[in-house]
């Protein structure tokens, strides 16, 4: 069963090639601002280029590198999920 | 930290000017080094910002005639995250740091627009007349990016230029615009559009984003797929091809280090051997000459020899980052290393004190964070260092002689602990005075690309020149009083000596006799001499201390001896034996330094004290320059009598554990 649309998961539940957009990170607040700086602000898209140590995300053409301990802290919602999530609430207004 | 950026309008200057100032900006991996080299050629000046260990660069270029200055500042990648390079750049345009400049050029990674357009418009509203210089163009062109550099000039309201820095495509379009920036009256009116001064970065990319649609065509968005960087970082980073690659990258490294620095090496060490020869040719012998050949030549002999490993080191560095590997390298080498609380940036710190603590502690400076460089910085002299090389040699000889297997292991032992011990204090390190485990690992993966020769070239010799007019100067003063310390009070020959010479002098003696007794005759004077000097009389005052550890006051004078260099430690032990001062290990000194007996008559060397000097040389802080070195690199005097306390303290615990162990087990 997959989760719950709009959920927010860790990034690493995510599998290579996989885009998503940011949710929240449980970071220290330096690691938070660093990432930021780089580019991943909130609701920033990504996408997942590899998995493992370290997991590798590619924010616009931005190329960032993240322990695998970091990634499990930083919380994003799928973005085939939030497009599912979307179409429901587009038929819910529909009818 | 928040930049509240200045509101008052810059005064115009109305030429240029010999007190005209440029500051380079940018975000970190976009060329701005490249560029500045480029501007200014070779002739910058590397110095710390006052007050701070992050270095600055300056130098001068020709604009319109004329000489001005150009610093380039710390990589970026915006005004906002607390780091000390943030601090230091928002310093530099609230005038709180220094003069404010007069014109600021930011680089801006023609790869990356939005993300460094973010740092153009947390700028803008600093109020300084800017012009940017889109660099690494030919890069994005290549990716298939169009480039609109006209509507990126119109909707910034500042010039906009095309560089390639490391060809010197632009360079001359980007003085221009300097120069019109300038000279040309009011500044433009900035974008009516530009976020205010204090907003946030979620605002500021919106705002490039918008920029960008209007400005570029191609692979500008996440979407964008690079299929030769995602096998190369896959590579790279993959657990097992790339610490392969890693090892096979660092075996190159440091074969080709050590190869090509041993010619130089050899070289510096003749010239000042010849230097020295030929001042006594002219100068009669007294304490003057000893003092300019011993003591001034063999001072500055003994800091320029390490030249040419900080050179070549610095040179192979700038390479490997310029190539965008390093970052990927540190993550291969954060996975070992996180655990000891170190971070992955570690690993050329580390591997390089392999060589020599110096270059070792001065290339920290790739570490971003302040408390991991700190951390660096203390543990790296526990690693095995080429100085201690002979000390392991003669040590390991005299405990497992005619057993070359044991001596080997023993060797490679050696390494081991000095490793073991760098990382376990770097764990009590963490667990104490520097709370806190190594930052987790997030770090920009940047582009691949061709490194630039220049740039190598310009890092080593700034790095060389650093060192001398720095540690450098403190080194030589250090030699100096340490020649002094074992050169003084001078010791009246011995009746011994005298006869010796007497009977060389003695008609019907044949030259080959005359110079055999000659030679005997010099190394007792040598051997008087050194007992006799201050440093021999402080290893007699202070052999009690090391008593426990099985030394007595000839092993005492040689470790004292060695806190000028280690190696120095075979010279000494060979000198108060009777042998020539050479610090090469050779058969004879070795089987005279074996039998070498204590005023009681028996062995100095016994098992049980080799195998303990043995482990205090592994461990010990015995190198004066490191701690002037580390003394530079952390700001404070405080590190270097922090890492001399503790190592001296792990090394003579140490040692007296291994001293008192073999002895409780029957091995004397």
């Amino acid at each position: 069963m997959s989760p719950h649309p709009a959920v927010p998961v860790p990034l690493t539940t995510l599998k290579a090639g996989a885009s998503a957009r940011l949710h929240e990170t449980r970071l220290d607040e330096q690691t938070r601002s660093l990432l930021r700086s780089l580019g991943l602000t909130d609701a920033a898209s990504l996408r997942v280029c590899k998995c493992g140590e370290p997991y590798i995300i590619q924010v616009r053409t931005t190329r960032i590198g993240v322990s695998s301990d970091v990634a499990s802290r930083i919380f994003v919602v799928s973005d085939v999920e939030v497009r599912s999530d979307d179409s429901r609430a587009g038929q819910r207004a529909a009818s | 930290m928040t930049a509240v950026p200045v509101s008052a309008p810059p005064a115009r200057r109305a030429a240029v000017g010999a007190g005209t100032r440029i500051a380079l900006l940018g975000n970190p991996n976009t060329g701005k080094t490249t560029l500045f080299n480029a501007l200014c050629s070779a002739r910058a000046k590397t110095s710390n910002f006052p007050g701070t260990t992050t270095e600055m660069r300056t130098g001068h270029c020709e604009l319109a005639g004329q000489r001005v200055q150009v610093i380039d500042l710390p990589g970026v990648y915006d005004l906002r995250h607390a780091s000390p390079e943030t601090r230091i750049t928002h310093g530099v345009f609230t005038g709180a740091r220094a003069e404010l400049p007069d014109v600021v050029v930011v680089i801006v990674d023609a790869c990356n627009l939005t993300r460094n357009l973010v740092l153009v418009g947390e700028l803008l509203s600093y109020g300084r007349p800017t012009v940017v210089a889109l660099n690494m163009v030919d890069l994005a062109r290549r990716r298939g990016l169009s480039l609109n550099v006209g509507a990126m000039s119109k909707r910034l309201g500042i010039p906009v230029v095309e560089t390639v820095a490391r060809t010197g495509e632009g360079l001359e379009a980007l003085r221009a615009a300097i120069t019109g920036a300038l000279t040309g009256g009011e500044p433009p009116a900035h974008p009516g559009d530009l976020p205010p001064a204090g907003a946030t970065t979620e605002t500021l990319t919106v705002w490039a984003d918008s920029i960008v649609a209007e400005s570029a065509s191609g692979p500008v968005a996440g979407g964008h797929v690079d299929s030769f960087t995602e096998r190369l970082d896959r590579a790279f980073t993959h657990p097992v091809l790339g610490v392969l690659s890693f090892a096979a990258v660092m075996a190159l490294l440091f074969w080709t280090l050590f190869t090509l620095a041993t010619l130089p090496m050899d070289l510096i060490e003749a010239t000042f051997a010849g230097l020295g020869s030929l001042v006594r040719g002219y100068v009669s012998p007294g304490p003057l000459r000893d003092l300019v050949t011993d003591g001034i030549v063999g001072g500055i002999a003994g800091s320029v020899v390490f030249l040419p490993q900080i050179c070549l080191l610095f040179f192979f560095i700038s390479l490997l980052e310029d190539t965008g590997y390093l970052a990927r390298a540190a993550f291969v080498m954060d996975r070992l290393l996180y655990r000891f609380g170190l971070p992955g940036h570690a690993f050329v710190p580390l591997l390089t004190s392999h060589a020599c603590a110096l270059p070792g502690i001065m290339s920290t400076r790739l570490i971003p964070d302040r408390r991991d460089r700190l951390a660096t910085i203390l543990v790296a002299p526990f690693m095995s260092c080429s100085a201690r090389l002979p000390v392991y040699v003669l040590l390991t000889s005299l405990i497992f002689a005619g057993r070359p297997a044991l001596a080997a292991l023993a060797f490679v032992g050696c390494y081991l602990l000095g490793a073991t011990a760098a990382m376990f204090s770097a764990v009590l390190f963490g667990r104490t005075i520097l709370k806190g485990r190594a930052r987790p690992m997030v770090l920009e993966l940047p582009t691949y690309k061709l490194p630039s020769f220049t740039n190598a070239l310009i890092t080593a010799k700034d790095q060389g020149l650093r060192f001398l007019s720095t540690a450098g100067t403190v080194i030589i003063a250090i030699c100096i009083v340490m020649w002094w310390l074992s050169a003084y009070p001078k010791v009246q020959p011995t009746p011994e000596v005298m006869t010796l010479r007497t009977q060389a002098a003695t008609a019907g003696v044949s030259p080959a006799s005359a110079q055999v007794l000659e030679a005997r005759a010099d190394r007792l004077q040598q051997r008087a001499e050194q007992q006799g000097s201050f440093s021999g009389q402080l290893g007699r005052i202070v052999e009690p201390v090391f008593r426990p550890l099985g030394f007595d006051s000839q092993l005492t004078v040689g470790v004292l001896t060695s806190f000028l260099a280690r190696e120095v430690f075979v010279s000494t032990m060979s000198v108060l034996v009777g042998g020539g001062g050479s610090s090469d290990v050779d058969e004879g000194v070795v089987a005279r330094i074996r039998t070498m007996t204590r005023s009681d008559g028996t062995l100095v060397f016994t098992p049980a004290t080799s195998a303990a000097a043995l482990v205090f040389f592994v461990l010990a802080m015995q190198c004066l320059p490191t701690l002037t070195v580390t003394r530079r690199e952390t700001g404070h005097i405080k590190y270097a009598f922090l890492q001399f306390g503790y190592m001296s303290t792990v090394a003579y615990v140490a040692a007296l554990l291994v001293h008192q162990g073999l002895l409780a087990v029957g091995v004397s």
